[in-house]
């Protein structure tokens, strides 16, 4: 990756490049990902980011943000707070019953062919739980397609992913909890590493609302290997 | 504040915004030149690396310098994914040192000692730094543009914004606040 020295390979100049922008989303996939293991190259990340952060400060015109971004923070604050306590008062209640919205979140998916199992998880991160509706209410209000993912690797994850048909939105189901994939949505015009789905029980997850009509996603394993992909059609193409 | 924010906890995302909203949104619209898109740009990042426990780590540096380059870094993902090359080669085709980049860092000793440290740097890494950061190039392009293999591209953009850092002096790369 970087540098390599007696403590192992670091990341060297990667740090500073990560910091300014100056790389590929698959190379700052994997920055992040050696980061979060090795506290030296954090350090020296950090160190890159306050020498970007004062070269931001010196150059960059400073403007004063819309009040609606202000608003919209604030809602996805006070959206997270009343999930959290309505989230306390349902285990208070009932702490062994499976809440109404993953049980919506299983029937979707299963009607959908995907294993949902996971999803009847009780969550240990009430704040998920936001999201968790917001994307559930979306699927259940879209029309949708779905693909399994082409194993490339014996050890491929089992993997699915369901799209709106406008291309919309997709959401990736991998099943296991062990993988540690990073998805890669391409199209005709773009490329992005989306990162890794979150591990939710049995099950990681990813949805996706800004990448519009992907036509191919791709799994890779942290060392960088393809280990599955599917490509996804939209009617009229 | 960073607790809380660190913490996924509301107010902490409300006061995080409060305090680097006005520097967040300025780097995206710097990088994005729209309106919208800067503000899409910051919740989604901002909302984002709340909502990811262990996405941040205090350990690391500070928090605002860890969000100025988090939100830069997913401007500059959506600027290149939307195949806006045009204004970026645009940009930086703009001769090294121009005078369009204006100075704005409130501290006076500070900016004197970024300027100073800028204009010290040998040419090759001053124009590297540039392609990268005003120029929104990826090394890839940044080495192309110069013609110059893309370790030494690497080496000399790394060396320059260690050499800024080194100038700026302690404390700037280890505030944890």
């Amino acid at each position: 990756m970087g540098e390599d020295t007696d403590a192992g390979r670091h990341l060297g100049e990667l740090a500073e490049l990560y910091a300014l922008g100056a790389l590929e989303p698959l190379e700052r996939a994997q920055v992040d990902a050696h980061a979060a293991g090795c506290a030296a190259c954090m350090r020296a990340l950090g160190v890159a980011e306050s020498t970007v952060a004062a070269l931001d400060e010196a150059f960059v015109p400073q403007v004063d943000p819309p009040q609606r971004l202000g608003s919209r923070i604030a809602a996805a604050a006070a959206s997270a707070a009343v999930v959290s306590l309505a989230a306390s008062r349902k285990r208070e209640r009932a702490a062994w019953r499976v809440p109404s919205f993953y049980a919506s979140a299983a029937a979707v998916l299963l009607t959908a062919g995907v294993a949902g199992g996971a999803f009847v998880e009780h969550a240990a991160n009430v704040r998920q739980a936001a999201h968790d509706s917001a994307v559930l209410a979306t699927i259940a209000t879209s029309h949708f397609n779905h693909v399994t993912f082409t194993a490339h690797v014996p050890a491929a994850p089992v993997s699915k992913v369901l799209y709106a048909r406008d291309g919309a939105w997709f959401y990736v189901v991998i099943a296991g909890s062990t993988c540690d994939c990073r998805v890669i949505a391409r199209s005709a015009t773009a490329q992005r590493d989306l990162g890794k789905p979150a591990v939710r029980g049995d099950a990681a997850t990813l949805f996706v609302r800004d990448f519009p009509r992907p036509t191919s996603l791709e799994l890779i394993d942290a060392s960088g290997r393809d280990v599955s992909d599917a490509t996804l059609v939209y009617s009229g193409t | 504040m960073v607790a809380d924010f660190v913490a996924g906890k509301s107010n902490g995302l409300e006061a995080v915004y409060r305090a680097y909203g006005r520097p967040l949104y300025s780097v995206a619209r710097s990088v994005l030149a729209n309106d919208e898109d800067a503000q899409d740009c910051v919740h989604d990042a901002l909302v984002r690396i709340w909502q990811r426990p262990g996405s941040y780590r205090p350990e690391r540096g500070a928090l605002r310098s860890y969000l100025l380059v988090s939100v830069r870094n997913e401007a500059l993902a959506r600027r290149r994914n939307a195949a806006r090359h045009a204004f970026i080669e645009e940009r930086a085709a703009q001769p090294a040192g121009d005078a369009s980049y204006e100075l704005e860092l409130n501290d006076p000793i500070e900016r004197e000692r970024l300027r100073r440290a800028l204009a010290e740097l040998p040419e090759e890494q001053k124009n590297a730094l540039e392609l990268a950061y005003f120029g929104q190039l990826t090394h890839v392009q940044v080495a192309q543009r110069l013609g110059v293999p893309l370790g030494t591209t690497k080496s000399r953009i790394a060396m320059a914004l260690r050499k800024l850092n080194t100038a700026l002096g302690p404390g700037k790369g280890t505030a944890t606040s």
